[in-house]
């Protein structure tokens, strides 16, 4: 589902919450992929 | 998106979410300019992030040493601070004086967003907070 699909289902302290876990998965999910993809952080970015 | 017809609750949301996408994209920016690394590297530490503990089934934020449950405090539909580079170190140093026990006073100039800030970061991790003007 994207982002501004589900953004509009839960209440916004929900969604504020959801979205600021997702940026902190996707950021460390980035450092982690680093050595194998020099690029992840960019694609964090866009993500 | 924003640009369609929305009703006034969900443009709302949708603000405090840019206002915090806005601030998201800005750190991973920098993240990329400073060469960080690791999630260890202090930039990324002295940030305010929020993780999900499957095993307590709760969220939770970490900052630096300080870890916070979150608060479940109802805070409604309300807007947000954007947040600076000099949010985010206050963000770091109340969070780490809650770490220790101890409290915080934020000193500057009046109308310079210490109040503002404050209850900011309480919104953040949906604590109670309370104003009290004591001159009254």
């Amino acid at each position: 589902m994207s982002k501004a699909d589900w953004l509009k289902l839960d209440p916004s302290q929900v969604s504020l919450l959801i979205n600021m876990s997702n940026w902190s998965r996707n950021v460390e999910g980035a450092f982690n992929s680093l050595k194998s993809d020099p690029k992840a952080m960019e694609k964090a970015l866009t993500a | 998106m924003v640009q369609g017809d929305l009703d006034r609750p969900l443009r709302q949301k949708i603000m405090c979410l840019i206002t915090i996408d806005a601030h998201s994209r800005d750190i991973i920016d920098k993240l990329i300019q400073e060469k960080c690394t690791s999630s260890d590297d202090f930039q990324w530490q002295a940030q305010l992030k929020a993780y999900f503990d499957t095993k307590a089934s709760d969220f939770y934020f970490r900052i630096a040493d300080a870890m916070l449950w979150y608060g479940y405090e109802y805070l409604g539909n309300g807007p947000r601070l954007v947040v600076t580079p000099l949010t985010d170190r206050i963000y770091v140093t109340a969070t780490q004086a809650l770490h220790l026990k101890m409290g915080c006073a934020p000193a500057g100039p009046a109308g310079t967003g210490k109040t503002e800030t404050t209850k900011d970061l309480a919104n953040a991790v949906a604590k109670a907070c309370y104003v009290f003007n004591c001159s009254d």
